[in-house]
C-alpha cells in the first residue's frame, strides 16, 4: 500500500525505478529494487536464493519434458532432433553418449535401451526447453559453435558434462560466457585457448592458419 | 524475528527539499574499520553509441583495461521480462564486462551507458582514479558525443550486534530524522519500513535517497561480483544514496577527463555529509570497531 | 601429457564397420578398402579428394599392416585402426610412413570394410599432421575444419539411402541451387544446421510425396 500525495511523488517514484536511478542496469541494483517493491514483509533476495529457485523450477522442467519424450519412440525422436533441428547424426550420436554405429541401428529400427533412450529423450527436452526460453535462434548451431572465439570449447561440451542447467542460464542471460565456462572448468582460459582458425586461403579453400 | 500478532504496518514517505549546500557538513573523512559499504557503482550515461558493444570495441577495451580489469566477458541481458514467450517483446542487449582480478570490481560497457562498480571501495580518490582510466579506455575506442547523465550509487548494508526483532529496535543506530515514521507506530508493530526522499541541488544535481529496514542475507549478491565478505543472515538496514547530475541537450557535457572528474567530484560531495547524518553516534562507534 | 590423442573407446574410431557400411557412401578420408593391392587406409585430405562433386584421379593411401600398436602417443609412424574387420588381419594399422599415391579406381572397386567417425577422422589428420611436419594439432582445431564435407557426406549417404542411386545427381544439383547456397550454410557452422533440415526436408519430401 503506498500513499501518493501528489502528482510529484508520482513522478519521484518514476525517478527512483530502475529505469532512471545509477546503474539500474546492473545486476546488483536490479535486485535491490525487487526488494524496495516487494517489502511488505521479511524479504530474502539473496543473488543464490533467486538462482536455486530458478534451478529447481527448470530441472523440474527438463525432468518433465525429458519423461514426455521418452514417451516417443526413437524413430520419432531422431527425426525430430535431424529433421527439425539440423543435427548430424554423429552429434547426435555424441550428444546422447553412443556411438554413430547405434545411431545408425537405431534408423534401421533396432530399440534402444532404455536408458541411451532416455538420453535421447532428455537431449531433444533440452533443445525444446532452450528454443523456447531463451532468445536463441537456431539451438542447434548455439550447442555446436564456440561460445568463445579464441577458444574452442562450446555449449556441445558443456552439456555432455552435465551442465544443462547453466547453460539454460546462461541462454537467457542471467550470466555471461566467462562465467559459464567459470562454473564447467575455472581453468579454461588456458585449457581450451585455441591456437588457430580457419581462414580462406589463396585458392579459395579454407585453411587452418595460426592466429594472428 | 518475531512476526507481527497485531496489525501489519508499512509506510512510504515522499518528500521533496531545496538542498542548502551551503549547510555545513560533516569534516568526517573516515575510514571506518568496520564499514557497512557493500557496493559503489558509477555510472556515466551517454547518447547511444552501437559501436559501443561492436566485437572490434570489445577487443580494443580488453587490451586497455588488462591492468585493472583483466578478465573480459560478455552478457546478454534481457530487457524486457516476458519469460516463456520468446517473440512477446523479448530483446537481448549485448554487454561487455571486465573484471579485476579478486572479481571484487568490473566496467561495463554497454550501448549507452559505462559503468564502474566494485565491492570493495577503500576511498574516493581511488575509485575515481579507475572511473577515469575507463572513461579514457572507452574515449580511445569509440567517439562519445556527450554526456546525459552521471551518476554515483553508493550502497550500505548496516547491521548491529544488538537485536532488531522489528523496524523500531533502528531506534539509537539510525537517526530519527530518517526513522521518524517510526512514532506512529506506536501500539503496532513494524514489521518493515522504507523511506525515499529526492533531493534537489544546484545545477541540475539530485540526490535520490532510500531507507530501508530488511531482514535478510543481504542486497548485494554474490555475482558477478564478489562480496568482500559473506553476508549474515538476520536484519539489516539499508543506507542506498544515488547521487547525479543531469545533463541532456544543448547543456549535455563534453565526454572529456577534465569534465568527467569535475562533475564525479561535485556529485560526491554530498554523500558523505547525508550519509553521517542517517547514522546516530552510537552507530559510528559500531563502525569504528575493528 | 600426451601430445597426440586417442579415443576412449577404441570402437569410437568407427561410424561403420563390416555390413553396416553403406554402399553409397562417398569415398572418404579414413576409409578401410581391401583392394587387389591389399588393405588399405585412404588419408587424402577430406576436402581434398575431389572436384567437385567428381573425384580426383589419384587418392593418397597407407598400407594397412598387421601391427599391434603399443600406444597411441608415440608409435607415430602408424594409424591404429582397431576393429577393423581387414581378413587375415588382426591387428590393423596404417603405416604412414609409406605413404602412396593410388589410383582412384582402384579404391572405389575395392571392398570398403570400415568407415571412420568423425572423431577418428579428426585423429587420422592429427598423426598425419605429425608424422609429415612434426607439427601436433588438437583435435578439437581440426573438428570445425571438416565439419562440412562430413555434414555433406551424411547428408548424400541419406540422399542415396532414401531415394537410390540415380537421385544422386539431383542431390548435387540442389546444393549448388542459388548460387551454392547450401554449399555455403554447410560451411557455416552457424547455418550448417539449417542446411541440414532443408536437405532432409527434401528427402522426405521426395520420398513421401
Amino acid at each position: 500500500m503506498s500513499i501518493q500525495t501528489s502528482d510529484t511523488s508520482t513522478q519521484l517514484e518514476r525517478d527512483t525505478t530502475t529505469e532512471t536511478s545509477t546503474a539500474s542496469t546492473l545486476e546488483t541494483i536490479r535486485r535491490l529494487q525487487r526488494s524496495y517493491d516487494e517489502l511488505t514483509g521479511p524479504v530474502r533476495v539473496l543473488h543464490e536464493d533467486v538462482a536455486a529457485g530458478r534451478r529447481d523450477v527448470r530441472e523440474w522442467d527438463l525432468d518433465e519434458r525429458t519423461a514426455a519424450k521418452a514417451r516417443l519412440d526413437a524413430l520419432a525422436l531422431l527425426e525430430e532432433l535431424s529433421t527439425d533441428r539440423g543435427f548430424s547424426w554423429s552429434d547426435i550420436a555424441r550428444l546422447s553418449g553412443v556411438s554413430v554405429s547405434a545411431v545408425r541401428k537405431w534408423r534401421s529400427g533396432e530399440a534402444p535401451s532404455p536408458e541411451r533412450r532416455r538420453d535421447l529423450a532428455r537431449l531433444a527436452a533440452f533443445v525444446d526447453l532452450l528454443d523456447e526460453i531463451a532468445p536463441v535462434s537456431d539451438p542447434a548451431s548455439w550447442m555446436l559453435m564456440r561460445l568463445s572465439d579464441s577458444h574452442t570449447a562450446t555449449a556441445a561440451d558443456l552439456y555432455l558434462d552435465g551442465r544443462s542447467h547453466d547453460l539454460l542460464e546462461h541462454a537467457q542471460g542471467h550470466f555471461g560466457v566467462g562465467e559459464l565456462l567459470e562454473r564447467w572448468n575455472p581453468d579454461w582460459r588456458d585449457e581450451t585457448r585455441s591456437e588457430w582458425e580457419i581462414v580462406t586461403a589463396a585458392d579459395g579453400e579454407r585453411s587452418i592458419a595460426r592466429r594472428s | 524475528m518475531r512476526r507481527a500478532t497485531g496489525y501489519r504496518f508499512w509506510y512510504v514517505f515522499w518528500y521533496r527539499f531545496q538542498y542548502d549546500r551551503s549547510v555545513a557538513h560533516y569534516p568526517l573523512r573516515e575510514v571506518f574499520p568496520n564499514a557497512p559499504l557493500e557496493f559503489v557503482a558509477c555510472e556515466i550515461r551517454v547518447p547511444t553509441a552501437p559501436k559501443l558493444v561492436r566485437n572490434d570495441t570489445f577487443e580494443a577495451l580488453t587490451d586497455a583495461l588488462r591492468d585493472d580489469f583483466p578478465i573480459p566477458d560478455e552478457e546478454q541481458i534481457q530487457t524486457l521480462t516476458v519469460i516463456g514467450a520468446k517473440d512477446g517483446g523479448v530483446e537481448t542487449e549485448r554487454r561487455y564486462r571486465f573484471l579485476s582480478r579478486e572479481r571484487t570490481a568490473s566496467a561495463v560497457v554497454a550501448r549507452n551507458a559505462i559503468t564502474v562498480e566494485t565491492t570493495d571501495y577503500q576511498e574516493f580518490g581511488d575509485f575515481r582514479a579507475l572511473v577515469l582510466t575507463v572513461a579514457d579506455a572507452v574515449a580511445t575506442t569509440t567517439n562519445i558525443v556527450g554526456i546525459e547523465r552521471i551518476g554515483l550509487r553508493y550502497i550500505d548494508e548496516v547491521r548491529v550486534p544488538g537485536e532488531i526483532s522489528d523496524a523500531s529496535d533502528w531506534r539509537g543506530w539510525i537517526s530519527d530524522d530518517v526513522i521518524g515514521a517510526l512514532g506512529i507506530a506506536d501500539g503496532y508493530t513494524p514489521d518493515a519500513l522504507q523511506t525515499v526522499l529526492r533531493l534537489a541541488g544546484d545545477d541540475s544535481t539530485s540526490v535520490v535517497l532510500r531507507y530501508a529496514a530488511m531482514v535478510g542475507d543481504g542486497v548485494v549478491g554474490d555475482g558477478p561480483l564478489r562480496r568482500r565478505a559473506p553476508a549474515t543472515s538476520g536484519p539489516f538496514f539499508v543506507i542506498d544514496t544515488d547521487s547525479y547530475r543531469t545533463s541532456m541537450g544543448p547543456a549535455m557535457e563534453d565526454f572529456t577527463r577534465d569534465r568527467i572528474a569535475a562533475i564525479l567530484d561535485v556529485i560526491h560531495e554530498p554523500i558523505g555529509t547525508l550519509f553521517h547524518r542517517a547514522i546516530t553516534d552510537r552507530l559510528r562507534e559500531e563502525f569504528r570497531r575493528k | 601429457m600426451a601430445l597426440l590423442a586417442s579415443p576412449d573407446d577404441p570402437d569410437d574410431l568407427w561410424q561403420a564397420v563390416g555390413d553396416e557400411v553403406p554402399a553409397h557412401r562417398m569415398l572418404m578420408q579414413g576409409d578401410v578398402v581391401v583392394t587387389d593391392d591389399g588393405p588399405l587406409l585412404v588419408v587424402t585430405h577430406a576436402c581434398s579428394m575431389r572436384r567437385g562433386a567428381e573425384l580426383h584421379d589419384t587418392q593418397m593411401a597407407a598400407p594397412i599392416e598387421d601391427h599391434q600398436v603399443s600406444k597411441w602417443d608415440g608409435s607415430y609412424d602408424w594409424m591404429p585402426a582397431p576393429g577393423a574387420p581387414v581378413p587375415d588381419v588382426d591387428n590393423p594399422a596404417g603405416l604412414l610412413r609409406v605413404l602412396r599415391s593410388v589410383d582412384t579406381s582402384l579404391l572405389v572397386s575395392g571392398e570398403r570394410v570400415a568407415v571412420m567417425s568423425n572423431l577418428g577422422i579428426q585423429l587420422l589428420q592429427q598423426r598425419l599432421a605429425h608424422h609429415l611436419t612434426r607439427v601436433a594439432i588438437e583435435t578439437a582445431e581440426l573438428a570445425e575444419h571438416c565439419a562440412p564435407i562430413l555434414s555433406e557426406a551424411e547428408l548424400h549417404e541419406d540422399w542415396m539411402g532414401a531415394l537410390g542411386a540415380y537421385a544422386e545427381p539431383q542431390f548435387h544439383d540442389l546444393l549448388d541451387t542459388d548460387d551454392r547456397k547450401l554449399r555455403s550454410w554447410l560451411s557455416d557452422p552457424a547455418k550448417r544446421p539449417q542446411a541440414i533440415t532443408t536437405v532432409r526436408r527434401e528427402i522426405r519430401r521426395r520420398r513421401d510425396g
